[in-house]
């Protein structure tokens, strides 16, 4: 902590009200409690009546429940189930299997049907080859 | 043409003076009675030529005036091109035999193709090259159509001899636009014409060489003679193909690339990435569509030298040395699996159905879990040699600063796997349907077994040959 730094000090220098207003506190809800449960416990029951929005933003928390709930869980929920169901399973699973049970078997077959049994189609597989690889020297080997 | 000259080309005047006396041996005596033995006297004989080159001490010496070359590399890739191809006649001579496919010729072609492939690994000039080139091919489209009175083998030779053809012009179109513009045949003296300057013309030539010699190791789009000559070939033919003549092919690629265009790494090195993204891909895409085990191999070894050429695309001593590990282990593990696809039959016939294998392991538990262990290692699964092989190459690749190149392995490797697994499976868990049987000879039995532990204990130290495999490297990279 820093020498400028005086909080715990400043901490003690409260003024007297605010070190007194727990005890108050305390006292209103003695008496309150003293006035609802004990002089008149009819009372609670017709103020609830009474003031029922109220009562009930009470009873609920203030609807701080309900509230993350919707700012958070089912926010974070719906993110869960989706990179489970799309991320995991469609994506990645379908991807993976994609790939190992629709795409190599297209390529395997493709390169069965090249695989024709024909002298001239093989020659030409080498040609092929050969010009791809000709013209790739040409371009990108960097003679001089 | 001094006495030194012939002493270094020494192990090949042998063999070749070998074959001859073979052929003379086997017109004059009783022709197919002495096949059985004229295999394994080849056998023995690759197996002490082997030995001979491999313990014939260390050094690089030019015999000719440069035209062949002696050097680590060169032994290193012969030792393994002669012990592979000892392994498959020893193994292919019971198959032969009981089928009527045993000519006496059979071991004296295969033996002029290693002449052949031994003139190519040690090449230092384009004439030298081709000189080997030639003489492994001619032998090899005689095996491909041994069986004369089957129309699948002849076809299968037939197809090979043309499209070998067009890859041999191929080659010599390159060689002499290469000749043209390097005024010389020699390696040397193309590099120092190279160091100077790229012209466009030399370029092509290169190119033109790259895609000669792809057709050789069989890699897309170069590719398309392989899956049918396989399949058409006798089986242990089909073996041969597949191990010893893809290991030469790579080592002449690396030698052609390095002694000749090593001054321009980036130049090759573009085509064979390219080359090898392509073969990696079809190799494992297409393999999937397979129902016959031979033209699955074929597909399987398109992938396979896919990877080997990313050792060479990246071009430094480690490359080649990941390709030299990658091809030792690849044609280890193909001896032990055509071990095993040789000895598939039924009621005598050969069988290569691949839903034959079909619970397999109820009738053969052992072979089975040989085979599953040789198959895991193809596909590279991690506790087998296979993967240290892929390993090798991909951190070659990354090291080299091709990292996509790598990231293109890894992702054709996993989709590689399924073609292998799905026989794991069916000889596991599959229905059962017209079984195979499967019977072995003592040398088959003993080489689909002993693959099987060597796929599983060389993941100690690869039984040394990482460092021969280095020196090698950087006898060959300068």
């Amino acid at each position: 902590m820093g020498p400028e730094n005086h909080v715990i000090h400043a901490a003690h220098e409260a003024p007297t009200w605010v070190k007194l207003s727990p005890f108050i506190a305390m006292l209103i809800g003695l008496f309150v409690a003293w006035l609802f449960y004990i002089r008149n416990p009819e009372l609670p029951k017709r103020l609830a009546a009474q003031q029922r929005p109220l009562y009930l933003f009470l009873l609920n928390k203030w609807y701080f429940d309900e509230l993350y709930d919707w700012v958070f869980v089912r926010p974070a929920r719906w993110l869960g189930g989706f990179l489970w169901k799309r991320g995991d399973g469609a994506v990645i699973d379908g991807s993976i299997n994609g790939v190992a049970l629709g795409i190599i078997p297209f390529f395997t077959r493709l390169a069965g049907r090249a695989q024709s049994g024909y002298l001239f189609h093989y020659a030409f597989a080498m040609v092929l080859g050969i010009v791809a690889l000709v013209t790739w020297m040409t371009l990108f080997g960097g003679a001089k | 043409m001094t006495s030194a000259d012939f002493s270094t080309v020494l192990p090949e005047i042998v063999l070749a003076g070998y074959a001859m006396a073979a052929l003379m041996f086997g017109v004059y005596t009783t022709k197919d009675k002495v096949a059985p033995l004229l295999v394994w006297v080849t056998a023995a004989v690759f197996a002490v030529v082997a030995l001979w080159i491999g313990t014939s001490g260390a050094g690089e010496r030019g015999a000719f005036g440069g035209m062949f070359i002696d050097d680590p590399f060169a032994r290193f890739a012969k030792v393994t091109v002669l012990l592979s191809a000892a392994a498959v006649i020893a193994m292919s001579q019971d198959y032969m035999l009981r089928r009527g496919l045993l000519r006496f010729e059979f071991p004296i072609l295969v033996t002029l193709a290693v002449v052949g492939m031994m003139m190519m690994i040690s090449a230092g000039d384009l004439m030298a090259l081709y000189m080997g080139l030639e003489l492994q091919s001619l032998a090899l489209y005689v095996v491909a159509a041994m069986r004369r009175d089957s129309a699948r083998s002849s076809e299968a030779g037939l197809k090979y001899f043309v499209l070998g053809a067009l890859s041999s012009g191929l080659l010599l179109y390159g060689a002499s636009l290469v000749y043209g513009y390097a005024g010389t045949t020699l390696f040397s003296g193309i590099l120092s014409t190279v160091q100077e300057g790229v012209p466009l013309g030399l370029l092509f030539g290169l190119v033109f060489m790259l895609a000669g010699l792809a057709f050789k190791v069989s890699a897309a789009p170069f590719h398309m003679w392989t899956p049918d000559v396989y399949e058409g070939s006798p089986t242990p033919v089909t073996a041969f193909f597949a191990t010893a003549p893809k290991v030469a092919a790579m080592a002449l690629i690396a030698r052609l690339a390095q002694d000749a265009f090593g001054a321009i790494p980036g130049q090759w090195g573009q085509v064979l990435a390219a080359l090898a993204v392509v073969s990696m891909f079809l190799g494992a895409v297409a393999a999937i569509g397979q129902r016959d085990i031979k033209r699955l191999m074929a597909y399987s070894s398109i992938a396979h030298m896919g990877y080997a050429l990313i050792g060479l695309a990246v071009g430094t001593a480690q490359g080649v040395q990941a390709m030299m590990i990658y091809m030792v282990i690849y044609v280890t593990m193909n001896v032990g699996t055509f071990a095993f696809i040789l000895s598939m039959e039924r009621d005598g016939r050969p069988v290569t159905q691949i839903g034959a294998l079909n619970m397999f392991a109820r009738r053969e538990p052992l072979k089975a879990l040989a085979m599953l262990v040789l198959l895991f290692s193809l596909a590279g699964v991690p506790p087998m040699l296979g993967f240290f092989g892929k390993f090798y190459v991909l951190r070659a690749a990354v090291d080299g600063g091709m990292l996509w190149l790598a990231v293109a392995g890894a992702v054709a490797s996993v989709i590689g796997a399924f073609y292998y697994l799905r026989i794991v499976y069916f000889m596991y868990f599959g229905t059962e349907q017209d079984p195979v049987e499967s019977r072995m000879d003592a040398v088959q039995w003993s080489m689909l077994m002993g693959v099987a532990v060597v796929m599983l204990i060389g993941i100690v130290n690869l039984f040394g040959i990482e460092p021969v495999a280095a020196r090698a490297a950087d006898a060959l990279v300068h």
